[in-house]
């Protein structure tokens, strides 16, 4: 049996896998965040379910809502974690100066950066980086359009790389060995993201990571070339449902064309996922599951900022130039998808109506698509045509 | 007009109370009175100059169960430190460090000088007015560095080794 848990961590991706056969159970981890007090959800869930050693923990990319809490699961687990797989850092092992060179900006922004957020952002990834370093981990900095992954304990579940593409490093490298200060925390990260494909008993699931709508373009290049495609049933939608990153061009090619298929996104619900993604899925008979409740779903509560301390005018400047003013508020939380005995489910922490999923005219009538006149849904009086 | 303690304390409870009200409250600078203040020789006492108000004797225990918690308003800031958390080709994304509060702020990128966009640069943001338009001024600010701790010292140490 194969469990892919991705657990609802806000506005960032954590994802358990766990691999079970014979009655004993591997465990992997694919990203953390960790949102309010106490411990990261990965730890615990892993503790829930009685883990003792981890076959793999995965950081997609270095920002922080896709590491927040990893070197806490990294320290409980210490020693008792075999593989690290993470994006390609520029072969950081191999090539000390252009490491220290790195690890000395993350220890120099953990002292000095401006606010809290972004010097815990800084630490955590130099712990992070400096135990995969010393603890004697494997660590493999992937890269490459269709590379397998074998974490022990998975035999039996196909696990590759899909992005990114061996030359899409070369920036994130060109920052660090040119003392960018954006050798950390730039937005163009969602570049070097890894995503995955893990294939079961006949079924693709795709962890897209952030992975950018430009690594998706490269990896199309491949795909033209070698004649193969990604073809899966589950997605989880590269960068929590960007608009950006998710177009149809790159949707289309990650889903199959099975008739049941599932796009799920973790996600905080403020900014992502997109109705523009969620629309397009609806349209393509893809059913959305999302962790975090969207504003054009009904999250449309706003955050008030007394900001009483301020300037009256600054801080109405302040609230106008807000990013995000809403408050989060579940969806479906936790989604878990289960293949077992040749079968594949999906199951929602919380199983909250979906008006975007195919099963919801059945019960409502029909969404109106984009573009469409809206017509009434289909009375069970009206007469069937002779 | 502020108060040292609540009419249901007893006595031991308000003795202990009033070296705070004496040390802290009436001796701070930035007080400017009661935000409950309504009362005409109260409204006097809160535009009072600083002196005059740091000579104000404590109030008797009737006065001082008068209104227990009130908040403190103190002199609105006319800054706010901030700080870089991203940049793309048109924004800047701007994370405000506002007690009680956390505000994330986007602002176009010709706003940020181009010697402050890097991440995590401590900036300082308040409002500057030019030919009658408001505008948000951003400026470096000078920040103090986190003091050494055991794990900031290991990861000094293991860069020292590499």
């Amino acid at each position: 049996m194969l469990k892919i848990k991705i657990l609802n961590v806000g506005q960032g991706s954590s994802i358990i896998i766990e691999h079970i056969k014979d009655g004993i159970s591997h465990y992997g981890v694919v990203d953390s965040n960790h949102v309010g007090a106490g411990i990261p959800r990965a730890l615990s869930e892993l503790r829930a379910v009685g883990a003792k050693e981890l076959s793999f923990i995965a950081l997609t990319h270095p920002h922080q809502d896709h590491y927040r809490g990893m070197y806490d699961v990294i320290s409980a687990f210490h020693g008792k974690i075999r593989g690290f797989y993470t994006c390609p850092f520029g072969d950081l092992m191999v090539n000390r100066d252009r490491f220290k060179k790195f690890g000395t900006h993350l220890r120099n922004l953990s002292r000095t950066a401006g606010g809290e957020k972004q010097r815990k952002a800084a630490f955590e990834m130099a712990q992070i980086l400096l135990w995969a370093d010393k603890s004697g981990v494997a660590w493999y900095e992937c890269a490459g359009d269709e590379n397998a992954i074998a974490p022990f304990g998975f035999a039996g579940v196909d696990i590759h790389t899909l992005t990114p593409a061996r030359v899409s490093k070369g920036n994130y490298v060109a920052r660090i060995d040119s003392g960018d200060p954006w050798m950390f925390g730039h937005i163009d990260d969602n570049d070097i993201s890894l995503s995955f494909r893990v294939a079961y008993q006949g079924f693709n699931i795709v962890l897209g990571g952030d992975a950018s709508a430009s690594a998706w373009g490269l990896r199309k290049k491949y795909e033209v070339q070698s004649g193969k495609s990604i073809s899966a049933k589950a997605v989880n939608l590269p960068h929590h449902g960007s608009v950006y990153d998710c177009p149809p061009e790159v949707l289309s090619r990650l889903f199959s064309g099975d008739e049941d298929r599932y796009g799920l996104t973790s996600a905080g619900g403020l900014s992502h996922p997109s109705i523009e993604i969620i629309d397009w899925m609806y349209s393509n008979s893809i059913d959305p599951y999302c962790t975090n409740l969207i504003a054009e779903c009904g999250n449309n509560t706003s955050q008030i900022y007394p900001l009483g301390t301020l300037d009256k005018e600054l801080a109405r400047t302040l609230r106008e130039a807000a990013k995000l003013t809403g408050v989060q508020q579940v969806c479906q939380g936790d989604i878990t998808i289960v293949i077992d005995n040749g079968s594949m489910s999906v199951t929602p922490q919380h199983n909250h109506f979906c008006a975007f999923r195919k099963s919801a005219p059945t019960l409502f009538g029909p969404i109106p698509q984009p573009g469409t006149p809206s017509s009434p849904p289909p009375s069970q009086s009206t007469p069937l045509p002779p | 007009m502020a108060a040292a303690s609540s009419g249901a304390l007893t006595e031991a409870q308000n003795v202990t109370f009033r070296p705070t009200f004496d040390d802290a409250k009436y001796r701070a600078t930035e007080l400017v009175g009661s935000a409950t203040s309504g009362r005409k020789e109260e409204t006097e006492v809160f535009n009072a100059p600083v002196e005059k108000r740091t000579l104000l004797e404590p109030p008797s225990h009737e006065e001082a169960s008068f209104d227990v918690g009130a908040p403190t308003i103190v002199k609105p800031d006319k800054h706010v430190d901030a700080v870089v958390s991203a940049i793309d080709k048109t924004s800047a994304y701007i994370d405000c460090l506002v007690a009680g509060d956390s505000i994330e702020i986007v602002l176009p990128l010709v706003l940020v000088p181009q010697s402050l966009r890097n991440f995590g640069q401590p900036i300082s943001l308040s409002l500057a007015e030019e030919m009658g338009i408001r505008t948000i001024l951003v400026e470096g600010r000078s920040v103090v560095p986190a003091p050494d701790t055991k794990e900031m010292l290991e990861i000094d140490a293991w860069l020292s080794e590499m």
